[in-house]
């Protein structure tokens, strides 16, 4: 059995076909929706998901979140004693993720699919792959993002259409555009941002907020803990400013409380600047798939801060038109996910579907061009150019500059800017050249990216048959295999949190958030509450803990309502 | 194998069936499991959808010819009817001031009042529908082009207003129309440091000589002064601005009202006076050879050998010592020396003061000359013709090297037979060392031939 999985920035999910849908699976807790978060417990043990994040206020050296962002990168994230990358803290997730298919489908899974932004670099898409490894999980393929969106809204609706997905996630955005024809899902263009998310747009509500208190008032906002229930906040209040006209925006600490009125008007002034930037992505889109507004069919929205009614009436006032939203956009990507995962496997009950991916941005080299009597070194020259449907293999010619020279060195580089340092460095390959006047040596390079998004460079010589490969090693932002096998052992040795005892976990987690959070009567009333569990917990008797569990947690519910 | 073939498709086909052609065979050469079929059918599918779609295109503008011609971007068309469900969206008109307004400032050069009215438009939510926005940028590419005069600064602050950036991938239109409009913007900059260059020029003499050196009418005797105090760096400044105009903007000069320097690679000094020195040592060597082997064959026959290779290169070099002390009177006599020039030597010679000179460069010709007839002294018939060939060959060879960078006859025809023939030889040619030991070998071995009947 293949898995898809949805490693989001705020949320994951896990799905598998059962033959005629794509059914996501729960969680230990029952949930469909696993938050993005892990961290360790009292006793050094591994938490995931709602406990890791209830205990990401309470506990927030031992907790992280957000870490989607960092993948790719070398940037390092201490948990207790020890550091942990990007890649790690995914693989914990994962981890967690495949114990609960595993439970829900009763069999050992080996296999999955993720789904990954479309503008997702090589280096993420390495590390993505890096992190299914070290949870013990064979990544078959990553797909992107929008393009499983559409594989799941393309497999209901058998039509000929062209439309458009537009994926804002927790932390980025993503925009494809998609032509269905003849059981061919082919994506034409994909554009988009690593760094545009819903948790930008918390962070806005949290500047505002402090910029609206004043610093000198506020207790140092910088701390962990303060940081991370601003930001709860932040997105408590952007979704309670969906169906509400105004929200209060409240800190507690100790005695004492700030708290401002926020209005739906004011959050369009405040993520104005974050609005404009969702526009260009899709106009270059739009562009590269040489697409009117008129020829779109559809616009599908994806990723769950397209529920925010003001990214809604964007895309409306964008296009002309309400989009579609018969799909819940957490979900959407998970299930084309697995549909993916499926297909893959040529699941006999999925009609036969081909997908085709494009490059999502242009490939090159580094080059030298003449200009008045010399050279000028830094010009990019593009090799596979964005957008190119893939799997594809492309060559460019290019000779040597001097006489004599013995070795050339390539830059390989990623973006759309005719010089290459406004671009993003992939890696270099060396290849040593026979001595010839300038110009004699000519080198044929060759650039082939595959169906998983991963680039490999090729150089050829014709004068004596020389081939070097590119394996982009020092990418800071990739691990050696070393690296990852030793990571696999101290990963695997870490214990995991017992999964019986999650959910009474949980509840202790909320009661400890809601303590530090509350001031007075009502902090009363919450630590009577937990002792009072923690008393049913030390019975250890099953009926009597279910009973007080469900006790608290109606109380509690009522609690967070009435603030 | 054609791309029409590979499809199963008779060149005819429509877009309707090449897709589905394409949908069948992609079922059997799935991307992930046959990269290289696959890359060829879709490579077939491209080109014959990028055909179908131009026969289209070609046969709907015969049909409605007559209205090919679209109305002026000005007036928008009203957006598509599902509009009207979420009119509470856009309940805005379009902004002032009006497009017409903006397109008449930019004509009459009033950059500020365009930018501003531009982030006002740009501001407003009537531009939020992408049609909208996309026939204003339209506009906007159209009035670029077709306005007569505008800065790059004012270029690059549309652009930034607009979100046109090529780093970011987010051009506005077709590549090559964007590459017109910022080669625009690249000469304006290059016609603004060359205005800059001539006004510091004007106003110092100092500074701006290689500008005003392409430039500037001026008489030979001046242009000669100005080039003789080049130095390489102007030189370099020169070429640039020289080539660009040549290759990139032609039109640089009209839009300067100046006309450029037309020979001015015959103004660039010198590489290299190699072509003399060969000239002269091959010249002189033959000259004297005969003299040696009388000589040689009466007495010693080592010191007539060192010769050819050691003593002549050493005369020439003396002399080229003298004559870069000669060459320092005659720039400073520069005026004289054109003056003079100009009168007496033939005008292909002379090349408007870029050529030979008759102080700097014919005059001293006749050393050597003044040689090759003393030291042919002794063989009648050669006494005469020697000087002669010393002295035009060196004023030719002299005259090649001044054309610096322009390819004459000579070099264009050695460039094709060195094409032609293959270049091992000619490398080895090249090499002034190979030609000297070949010759070396050559009369050593001549040398002892003749030297042998007398043991």
């Amino acid at each position: 059995m293949i898995i898809g999985i949805d490693l989001g920035t705020t949320n994951s999910l896990v799905a598998a076909w059962d033959g005629e849908h794509a059914r996501i699976l729960p969680n230990a807790l029952g949930n469909l929706l696993t938050p993005s978060v892990v961290g360790l417990d009292d006793h050094g043990q591994l938490v995931v998901g709602d406990i890791a994040r209830e205990r990401l206020h309470t506990h927030p050296h031992l907790t992280t979140s957000l870490f989607k962002r960092y993948m790719g990168s070398s940037r390092e994230t201490l948990l207790g004693a020890r550091a942990y990358r990007a890649e790690e803290l995914s693989a914990m997730l994962l981890r967690s993720l495949k114990a609960d298919a595993e439970r829900a489908l009763g069999e050992p899974v080996h296999e999955a699919v993720i789904s990954v932004p479309a503008y997702f670099s090589d280096a993420q898409r390495k590390a993505t792959r890096i992190a299914g490894e070290l949870a013990g999980l064979k990544i078959e393929k990553l797909v992107n993002e929008p393009t499983a969106a559409a594989l799941a809204y393309g497999l209901q609706q058998r039509n000929e259409a062209t439309f458009l997905v537009f994926d804002l996630g927790g932390g980025t955005f993503d925009v494809s555009i998609l032509e269905l024809f003849e059981g061919v899902m082919e994506v034409r263009a994909s554009a988009g941002d690593n760094f545009l998310g819903g948790e930008d747009f918390d962070d806005l509500l949290v500047e505002h907020f402090i910029a609206k208190i004043g610093t000198a008032d506020l207790p140092d906002t910088s701390l962990p803990a303060i940081a991370q229930r601003l930001r709860r906040e932040a997105q408590r209040v952007r979704h309670a400013l969906g169906p509400a006209q105004a929200a209060r925006f409240t800190l507690r600490e100790q005695t004492r409380e700030w708290s401002i009125e926020l209005t739906q008007g004011e959050l369009a002034d405040i993520v104005r600047p974050l609005l404009d930037r969702l526009r260009a992505p899709i106009e270059r889109a739009m562009r590269d798939a040489r697409i009117k507004v008129a020829d779109l069919n559809e616009i599908l929205l994806v990723g769950g801060t397209t529920r925010m009614p003001l990214v809604r009436k964007l895309v409306a006032s964008l296009f002309g038109r309400i989009p579609a939203m018969q799909l819940n956009p957490d979900e959407v990507v998970v299930q084309g996910a697995a549909i993916q995962a499926a297909l893959q496997a040529r699941h006999a009950s999925l009609e036969e579907v081909v997908l085709t991916d494009v490059c999502p941005y242009t490939l090159g080299i580094e080059t030298s061009v003449q200009q008045g009597g010399g050279f000028q070194s830094g010009h990019y020259l593009p090799i596979i150019e964005r957008n190119t449907v893939v799997p594809v293999s492309r060559s460019r010619t290019v000779s040597t500059l001097s006489d004599n020279q013995s070795v050339v060195k390539l830059g390989i580089y990623q973006g759309e800017s005719r010089l290459v340092n406004n671009n993003i460095f992939l890696g270099e390959l060396e290849i040593p050249v026979p001595p010839r006047k300038a110009g004699e040596v000519t080198l044929d390079v060759r650039f082939t990216y595959d169906n998983n998004g991963l680039l490999e460079a090729q150089v050829h010589l014709p004068i004596n048959g020389d081939t070097r490969r590119l394996v982009i090693e020092n990418n800071p932002g990739v691990l050696p295999a070393e690296e990852i096998a030793r990571r696999l052992v101290a990963l695997e040795s870490l214990k995991v949190h017992p999964r019986d005892q999650q959910i009474n976990t949980l509840l202790l987690a909320r009661l400890d958030r809601l303590y530090q959070e509350s001031l007075g009567d009502g902090r009363e009333h919450i630590a009577g509450l937990a002792n009072y569990f923690q008393q049913m917990l030390d019975t250890q008797d099953e009926h009597r803990i279910r009973a007080a569990r469900s006790d608290i947690t109606q109380r509690l519910a009522h609690f967070e309502r009435e603030g | 194998m054609s791309h029409w073939q590979l499809l199963n498709l008779t060149p005819d086909a429509d877009e309707r069936s090449i897709k589905r052609a394409y949908a069948r065979l992609l079922k059997n050469h799935r991307p992930d499991e046959n990269p290289d079929v696959f890359q060829r059918l879709r490579e077939a599918y491209e080109t014959s959808l990028a055909e179908a779609r131009w026969r289209a295109q070609i046969e709907e503008e015969v049909v409605d010819a007559p209205l090919a011609i679209i109305a002026p971007t000005a007036e928008y068309s009203p957006l598509v009817s599902p509009l009207e469900s979420v009119d509470t969206l856009i309940t805005v008109s379009p902004p002032e001031p009006s497009l017409e307004q903006m397109q008449q400032w930019l004509a009459e050069g009033k950059g500020r009042q365009v930018m501003d009215a531009l982030r006002h438009w740009l501001a407003s939510d009537w531009l939020l529908p992408f049609e909208r926005r996309q026939q204003f940028e339209e506009s906007i590419l159209d009035w670029l082009e077709s306005a007569s005069q505008w800065s790059p600064s004012f270029f690059d602050d549309v652009c930034q207003a607009m979100g046109w950036d090529e780093a970011q991938g987010n051009l506005p239109c077709e590549y090559w129309r964007w590459d017109r409009l910022i080669r625009r913007c690249e000469m304006q900059v290059m016609e603004e440091s060359v205005r800059r260059d001539l006004a510091r020029f004007d106003a110092d003499n100092i500074h701006g000589q290689a500008a005003a050196l392409l430039f500037k009418p001026m008489s030979d005797s001046r242009r000669r002064g100005l080039a003789d105090y080049l130095t390489s760096l102007d030189w370099q400044r020169f070429t640039q601005i020289a080539q660009s105009i040549e290759y990139q903007y032609p039109e640089l000069p009209q839009r300067l009202g100046l006309k450029t320097l037309d020979n001015w690679r015959d103004w660039l000094p010198p590489e290299s006076f190699r072509g003399v020195y060969l000239f002269l040592w091959l010249a002189l060597a033959v000259i004297v050879m005969p003299s040696v082997f009388a000589e040689t064959a009466k007495r010693d026959g080592l010191a007539g050998l060192l010769v050819i290779p050691l003593f002549i290169p050493l005369v020439i070099w003396l002399g080229m010592k003298a004559y870069q002390i000669w060459s320092l009177v005659a720039v400073s006599a520069g005026s004289l020396d054109v003056l003079l020039s100009r009168r007496i030597l033939p005008r292909r010679w002379y090349r408007q003061g870029a050529g030979l000179l008759l102080l700097r460069h014919v005059l001293p010709t006749a050393v050597p000359a003044a040689l090759a007839y003393a030291w042919a002294s002794h063989v009648p018939w050669i006494r005469w013709v020697s000087p002669l060939v010393v002295f035009l060959g060196t004023l030719y060879f002299t005259n090649m090297a001044l054309r610096g960078g322009k390819v004459s006859m000579w070099t264009a025809a050695l460039r094709a037979i060195r094409h032609k023939v293959g270049q091992l030889l000619l490398r080895v040619l090249q090499r002034e060392v190979f030609v000297v030991l070949i010759i070396m070998l050559v009369m050593g071995v001549s040398t002892y031939s003749r030297m042998k009947p007398g043991f």
